[in-house]
């Protein structure tokens, strides 16, 4: 990378300074705390005296003399061939850390290696990158990408030639591992496999990962090949235990940067409270506006982060009002999500690197290592869920020597509130756990099952680390899909078991977003299957770019919606029902007043209308109905509720307990996401009677209501029996383990909800404890703060006994 | 709970209404208590000697092998003459020709799709046809079916397959892989017939498969016939209850598909020499000479399909006319197809009316179909040739049709 001209450094140090000290001066009353890292230098090694005379050349030819302490490491790591993992910051030169021992391999034909990425676009970046170096030193290495872009006339050749394959997990798992014949060559030569952004594979995701690697170690077994794994990861709290899990097998680790780092100014901001009564602040999105729209007319970079598609759409739209108004010239501000096409990604990334773009606005999408180029400042709109993705995102502003600032510009969520009240925790903090389950039941056996397609199973043989899955095994057989032959389990159906398991969990494929107004009814966009129930209604607003376009059909089975531009001044948002029934209890706690419980649930999402709110008043100006199927999952939760007969002594009606009952659900999943260490949307809440019977939302009122199976609203005191109980459920089918450690800690989550209530500064409740109150207390005659504590304190008198086996 | 329980209960397999602690249905412990039955019963008989006994084979280190030999029909003896004609093998000479048919455990293709039942076929001496099925009663026999299969075919073999580029032949190459298998099949050469019918059919066809084609060109109707598709269950019942009945039905079905690929490896060469009273699509089969380097084969099959040949065959035949200076064909080829609509044939009118019957009038009304680059060069010179001639407006079929009154 070639040095940045000291002249340019010093005047943008003085820009962003400059904007760092206005907002200071300006908003003092705003900024809750401030953080300084100071800028490092770096720290250099010798080059490996081993490195082939080729590489150096290349490595010389752009401009690297010496490695960084890291990436020293790092090759000594895979010289002495032990597994390792690489954590350090954006920007560091992690890649080398595993390009440079690969190539190594590679030109001394000591073997071939597999790069994979979480997403097609970063592998694409990837090779180009590779591609740079082996132009650079004349290397001769074949690097190609193997996705599903790639024609079938050019497969073979990367089978056979490639020395670099450079994937992603869904192919491998698709389409590589169930050919693994084809590959035979290059897996019998393969010497490394490389996981970059190691911290996307958690979860869900993760766990399907974990379960890969079993598959891929257990077919490269047959080959006799057992390569190096390299994983590279974001900083978060547990990464060699990630990798350790991922893998199976012990993993070293690389955690100390040598890359150097300018200055990193960090704000954070609170919105000012507009209404004491209510707790009201002023909108985290208004903050996030002014600050980017300073840093704009400041002349410089940055780039916004927030926390739903559509906060980008609608932050891109009053940025673009304001820099953007005049059409002949060329936009300064830019959107970017998941859901737009690749090429406009592309295009939207080519103008970032160059420099055309001033202002983007992004969710996670850019968290990852896409290649941005250098920015100045980095706002957050938001608490984006986690210490390790809030460092992960601010980490985009920020060069090599030049001062950075960061501003997290809270909401009103208490995550949010907690943070910019209690900042010593933010900056003390240690970065969340990663948390993975490789043996999580239906993943499990979705992998046992794409295994035993790959090569039979022999009696009591392990699956990675999970030991024998001979019951596993027996299932399958019981179904037909296995035949057990003397002590082997062979595959007799006629199927593609990998068709059937999708490792983002959701098996059903996208939805295509079409213009019906463009000729040829264009795609203009991609919405997962997760999403599009709550996105792709009919009435929906969808927007691109900050560009307004209504859904006018949905057709749900054939996965496309048909939209048409539209000049609408209000968006829509879906009002969304959940309704659950207890199925079974692994483990249930009797407390003094209350109990708490742990198993297994059948959810129900109700997609119930959807509310039209207008732009820059926010208001509600309508409804709308939605039909759409309900989706339905199984999964683990934990609840509570109260033992018979408190109830009733507690509360004058039942509308107060129900009012309760919300607050207390609300405040508890916001600790509880913060306590598992999660994000709050792998969390699910609901109060209801745990058979599936009522279920209660909170209406346009600020009202608790009391909705029956259908979905319309019943009187509570109407129903015979009422046992509301509060739930909180792993938000993905069959539970990737969430429940059961807040089930072990539930004292801790009813404690830290208690607290968050208790202490905040609101009078009648508010979003940041039990959520937003919009009746005024004296028309609804009593304090919905007040009865969540009463319910709070209900579930937080000590466990009597445990009931270990209900 | 036991894992089974959960797993069912996860998946939705049982009503999410039995409640909580209660274990699976009735229907579902029977379902699961059949199972486990089931595969109790197969492990006692299914054996490679029972499968022998109804297949009328014997057992040869585990696998079952039936051997047969078939006699062709008295109008249509096996000669070993010309079974190279064919744009793909010409030159083979008398090779060693073996066709081969498989069946498998599955159609969806990847490793896990195993081949039960392969049959292959070689001509004799005495015009007949040794036919032997090589059969798996299980998997553990199947390294030993895949080498004798390997030892059976031989290193010199051609091997003729119906969709075996595609569908037998990778499979076969990945289970030998996962047997190491080697050598395996990977070095034979192949001829997919497939490739033969469609190319020469498909125009006329309804469809391609191996049955249209033995019905249309070899006159036989299958009777009783199990299709392929229901291979992967026939086999599945044999394991599970020992049941031979439905993989005779299969064994028998294997052996027809052998045989037409050998009957219909004797016609082919026939009919793409030009010898056949079927609609085929001569422009095809000519191309197919012409692009092996045969030009002679495709001159012969293009002039005796000369009135029903596509735009494309017919200029290629007029540009081997123009080559040979035959340039009278060539004309007339050219004038047919452009009336016929071909802008092509009728920028080749316009060249060499210009060029060769220095002709610049009759040049001019053809000029019109040349490519637009070509187009407005031609037409200036073509203008300035005939300087005061009549300005033609735009060529069109009406047009053509006039110049050619």
């Amino acid at each position: 990378m070639p040095p940045e001209s000291p002249a340019r450094v010093d005047q943008d140090v003085d820009r962003v300074a400059g904007l760092a000290a206005r907002l200071q001066a300006r908003y003092r009353d705003r900024i809750c705390a401030e953080l300084t890292l100071p800028a490092r230098a770096a720290h250099t090694v010798e080059l490996p005296a081993t490195l082939l005379p080729s590489l150096r050349r290349a490595l010389a030819a752009r401009g690297v003399n010496r490695l960084y302490t890291h990436q020293g490491e790092a090759w000594d790591l895979a010289q002495a061939r032990r597994h390792f993992v690489v954590v350090t910051p954006t920007a560091s030169g992690k890649t080398l850390c595993y390009n440079l021992p690969v190539l190594q391999s590679v030109c001394s034909g000591e073997g071939k290696a597999l790069y994979l990425f979480p997403t097609k676009a970063l592998a694409q970046d990837q090779v180009a990158e590779l591609l740079e170096l082996n132009r650079a030193g004349d290397l001769g290495v074949r690097a190609y990408t193997f996705d599903g872009d790639t024609p079938g006339d050019a497969r073979k050749a990367v089978r056979t030639r490639g020395d670099i394959v450079v994937s992603n997990p869904d192919m491998l798992h698709q389409a590589i591992l169930p050919h693994h014949t084809k590959w035979a060559q290059f897996f019998e030569n393969l010497k490394y496999v490389v996981l970059d952004e190691m911290h996307t594979y958690r979860g869900v995701f993760g766990s399907h990962v974990a379960n890969l690697i079993r598959r891929l170690r257990r077919v490269l077994a047959f080959y006799g090949a057992d390569p190096l794994f390299v994983f590279c990861s974001a900083t978060i709290a547990n990464p060699v235990e990630l990798a350790t899990r991922l893998l199976g097998s012990d993993v070293s680790a690389v955690t100390r940067s040598g890359a150097p780092q300018g200055e990193r100014r960090l704000l954070l901001w609170n919105p000012p409270v507009i209404n004491p009564d209510l707790g009201i602040r002023a909108s985290a999105r208004s903050q996030t506006n002014r600050i980017a729209r300073l840093a704009t007319r400041g002349g410089l970079k940055s780039i916004v982060f927030a926390r739903s598609r559509l906060m980008v759409e609608v932050l891109t739209k009053y940025l673009k009002d304001v820099f953007d108004a005049d059409p002949r010239r060329p936009p300064r501000v830019a959107a970017y999500r998941g859901g737009y096409l690749p090429t406009q990604r592309r295009d939207t990334e080519q103008r970032l690197r160059s420099g055309g773009i001033d202002c983007v606005v992004s969710t996670s999408a850019l968290e990852l290592g896409v290649d941005i180029g250098g920015l100045d400042v980095c706002v957050l709109n938001g608490y984006p869920g986690s210490i390790a993705a809030t460092w992960q995102r601010l980490g985009r502003a920020g060069r090599r020597n030049r001062t950075s600032l960061g501003v997290l510009v809270a909401g009103s969520e208490p995550l949010d509130q907690y943070i910019v009240r209690n900042p010593e925790f933010f900056l003390a903090a240690s970065p969340e756990h990663a948390r993975i389950d490789p043996d999580q039941l239906l993943v499990l056996l979705d992998h046992v099952r794409c295994a035993a397609f790959e090569l039979p199973f022999a009696d009591g043989e392990r699956f990675g680390d999970h030991g024998a899955v001979t019951e596993l095994l027996q299932y399958l057989a019981d179904e037909g899909v296995l035949h057990r032959e003397g002590d082997a389990w062979h595959w007799i159906t006629d199927s593609y078991p990998a068709n059937a398991v999708s490792l983002r969990s959701v098996a059903e494929g996208n939805f295509l977003v079409i213009d019906q107004d463009r000729d040829g009814r264009q795609i203009i966009a991609e919405v997962d299957f997760s999403s599009a129930p709550e996105t792709l209604y009919e009435g929906a607003i969808y927007m691109v770019q900050a560009a307004p376009y209504q859904v006018e059909r949905l057709d749900w089975d054939g996965r496309k919606a048909f939209v048409r531009p539209t000049r609408a001044d209000y968006y829509t948002d879906a009002v969304v029902y959940t309704r659950l029934k207890i199925l079974e209890r692994f483990a249930e706690q009797m407390l003094a007043r209350a109990r708490t419980a742990h198993g297994e649930v059948h959810l129900v999402k109700r997609f119930a209308g959807y509310k039209k709110i207008r732009y820059y008043t926010h208001e509600n100006i309508g409804y709308g109905n939605i039909n759409l199927p309900d989706q339905e999952m199984h999964s683990t939760a934990v609840w509570w509720e109260l033992r018979p007969g408190e109830l009733e002594q507690a509360f004058a009606s039942r509308q107060e307990a129900l009012d309760g009952f919300l607050g207390a659900a609300y405040a508890m999943h916001h600790v509880a996401a913060l306590q598992s260490m999660s994000e709050t949307s792998d969390l699910g809440r609901a109060v209801g009677d745990g058979d599936g019977r009522w279920f209660a939302t909170q209406g346009a009122s600020g009202r608790g209501q009391m909705r029956d199976v259908s979905g319309d609203e019943v009187a509570p005191d109407h129903q015979g029996v009422f046992r509301p109980a509060v739930f909180l459920y792993d938000a993905y089918p069959g539970g990737i383990g969430l429940s059961e450690p807040l089930y072990l800690r539930q004292a801790d989550v009813v404690r830290g909800a208690l607290d968050l209530v208790n202490g905040c500064d609101c009078r009648y409740g508010c979003p940041a404890c039990v959520g937003p109150v919009l009746a005024s207390d004296e028309q609804r005659g009593y304090s919905p703060r007040v009865l969540a504590i009463v319910v709070l304190e209900l579930l937080a008198h000590g466990a009597i006994r445990a009931v270990p086996d209900a | 709970m036991t894992i089974a329980d959960r797993l069912d209960r996860l998946r939705g397999r049982t009503p999410a209404g039995t409640g909580t602690g209660q274990s699976a249905t009735l229907d579902d412990r029977l379902r699961r208590a059949r199972g486990r039955q089931g595969a109790q019963v197969a492990r006692l008989s299914p054996t490679p000697d029972a499968l022998a006994a109804s297949l009328g084979g014997q057992v040869v280190d585990g696998v079952v092998q039936v051997s047969r030999r078939w006699l062709p029909p008295a109008r249509e003896p096996f000669g070993d003459d010309g079974l190279d004609g064919l744009p793909e093998v010409l030159g083979c000479g008398d090779a060693d020709w073996v066709y081969l048919d498989t069946e498998t455990t599955g159609l969806s293709g990847g490793v896990g799709t195993a081949v039960f039942m392969v049959g292959v076929a070689r001509r004799d001496r005495l015009g007949g046809l040794q036919v032997r099925q090589f059969v798996l009663a299980g998997f553990t026999a199947e390294d030993a079916m895949l080498r004798q299969l390997v030892q059976w075919i031989g290193p010199h073999a051609v091997v003729v397959s119906y969709n075996g580029r595609c569908f037998d032949g990778p499979l076969l190459q990945a289970r030998m892989r996962l047997h190491r298998v080697l050598p395996d099949l990977g070095g034979l050469r192949q001829l997919d017939l497939m490739y033969t019918v469609r190319r020469a059919f498909r125009a006329h066809w309804p469809d391609c498969r191996l049955q249209t084609a033995e019905r249309r060109l070899l006159g036989y109707v299958r009777r009783d016939d199990l299709p392929g598709s229901e291979a992967p269950a026939a086999w599945h019942d044999w394991l599970r209850r020992g049941d031979a009945c439905m993989l005779a039905d299969v064994a028998r079905h294997n052996l027809d598909d052998v045989v037409t690929l050998a009957r219909l490896h004797q016609r082919l060469p026939g009919i793409y020499a030009g010898r056949h009273a079927d609609a085929v699509d001569e422009g095809a089969i000519g191309r197919a000479w012409w692009q092996a380097g045969f030009d002679g084969r495709a001159l012969a099959v293009w002039e005796g399909g000369l009135p029903r040949l596509d735009e494309r065959a017919g200029l290629q035949l007029a540009a081997i006319y123009r080559r040979a200076g035959d340039w009278p064909r060539a004309e007339s080829l050219w004038l047919r197809l452009a009336r016929a609509g071909s802008r092509s044939a009728a920028c080749e009118l316009s060249k060499y009316y210009e060029h060769r019957v220095r002709d610049p009038r009759r040049a001019l009304r053809f000029a019109d179909g040349c490519a637009d680059s070509d187009r407005t060069v031609r037409l200036a010179r073509l203008r300035r040739k005939l300087l005061g001639g009549p300005q033609l407006s735009l060529w069109s079929p009406t047009s053509v049709a006039n110049a050619m009154k």
